[in-house]
């Protein structure tokens, strides 16, 4: 191994203890925790307090290691890192989707580690097919081809729009994997909302249209630095699109991403510091007002109320009438 | 030639209106597909209806240039012609 792997592995070492030191020494605009906590400060039961932002500053510092640290690493080095140093959760579960005849769509958060979770979970599944990065062009890292070229991969890097979007569906016809990072907000022109974190999140409708359009089975992955130099890679539980096949096409989209984002949930609740996008949140999603109580002509009043601002709508719905008189 | 052209940009218009459910005045007078209210999968839609019609396959190498129905219909015209060709030969 050479002298920069480990200098960075020592670096990795002392991250926690860095970040004790420093948090009360560095002014809060420039300390990663505690601008997260600011964004989150005006949402209900979002995580905050100095322990979550010194977890989310260490989480950071980390993430960014590791990618430098596997990058130094070769071929043979990355595989023994694969094997040793990180730590698998649930892959059994999806241990069979990977070995159908269908395509797999692996769909992870943005965790900083993410690209180095998706090659563990292929190898870990023993996955021969090629793999495929859907990226959005702004955000693309030749690092990333890099390291699954290290990796062993046969990776092919496509950069989002509408020739990136038409090699996706080619890829998954083909039966291969297609990696993704569904939740990003840049475009809000054709996104759709979804339940997530007790608001509304706009959210790229990318993942369960290919779903649908291939019949590839959705599999979450989470990848998460641990304290020693490695990650833990949580493989969630596969989405089989066809389960929503039978329902019309933007129902089915809707289902199936919030069946998606609802494992995102359900992870990232569990451990929040790992979650790039918590700075954005608050501005790509809408807050959802708790139900109150209704009195008993309250949905009547309300359709009164519409009708009365859209008076088309009696035009179009004639059997309102009685009700709303 | 010139005749054959508008004839693909005619049916390609017709698909569009039809699979994606756009008002056709609206895909006849917009610059982009973005414009025209066709998003990259809905743009992936209507590559499936092209092709099933016209019998060709479109790569992701050739739609990187195409920003609008008319340079679709072009690029479809050009892969037509290649086709043909490939035939002839």
């Amino acid at each position: 191994m050479n002298l920069q792997a480990q200098l960075i592995a020592k670096a990795y070492a002392a991250v926690n203890a860095a970040v004790s030191v420093s948090t009360p020494f560095v002014h809060k605009r420039f300390h990663g925790g505690w601008r997260v906590c600011r964004a989150l400060q005006g949402l209900r039961d979002a995580p905050s307090g100095p322990y979550f932002a010194r977890a989310v500053l260490a989480s950071r510092w980390r993430c960014a290691l590791l990618m430098r640290y596997v990058l130094q690493l070769s071929r043979p080095q990355l595989r023994t890192f694969l094997d040793d140093a990180i730590s698998y959760e649930g892959s059994s579960y999806a241990q069979f989707v990977f070995n159908s005849g269908r395509p797999v769509i692996l769909a992870a958060p943005h965790y900083g580690a993410a690209p180095i979770g998706f090659i563990a979970a292929v190898h870990r599944m023993s996955g021969r097919r090629a793999l495929n990065l859907l990226y959005d062009p702004e955000r693309s890292s030749p690092e990333v081809a890099v390291l699954c070229e290290h990796g062993g991969m046969d990776t092919t890097a496509l950069l989002g729009g509408f020739s990136g979007v038409l090699a996706a569906i080619r890829a998954l016809m083909r039966n291969e994997y297609l990696v993704m990072m569904p939740d990003t907000f840049d475009d809000i022109a054709h996104t759709l909302a979804v339940p997530f974190f007790g608001r509304l999140m706009r959210v790229a409708a990318g993942t369960a249209f290919f779903a649908l359009r291939t019949s590839a089975w959705i599999v979450p992955v989470f990848a998460a630095p641990t304290r020693r130099l490695g990650l833990h890679v949580t493989v969630g539980r596969p989405i089989d699109p066809n389960r929503f096949a039978p329902l019309e096409e933007s129902q089915a989209i809707f289902m199936l991403n919030r069946a998606l984002f609802a494992t995102f949930e359900r992870e990232i609740r569990r451990a929040p510091e790992h979650w790039q996008n918590w700075e954005r949140f608050p501005g790509s999603s809408t807050g959802v007002e708790a139900p109150g109580r209704l009195e008993e002509d309250a949905p009547l009043r309300l359709l009164k109320d519409r009708c009365e601002a859209s008076p088309y709508l009696l035009e179009d719905v004639p059997e309102l009438e009685p009700l709303i008189k | 030639m010139r005749r054959n052209a508008m004839d693909t940009f005619d049916t390609i218009h017709r698909l569009a209106t039809e699979r994606l459910d756009l008002p056709g005045p609206r895909l006849l007078h917009a610059n982009t597909l973005s414009d025209a209210g066709i998003d990259s999968l809905a743009a992936v839609d209507l590559i499936f209806a092209i092709e099933a019609r016209f019998a060709i396959t479109v790569s992701p190498e050739d739609v990187g240039s195409v920003r609008s129905l008319r340079d679709l219909a072009v690029l479809v015209d050009r892969i037509i012609t290649r086709k043909a060709h490939c035939h002839d030969e």
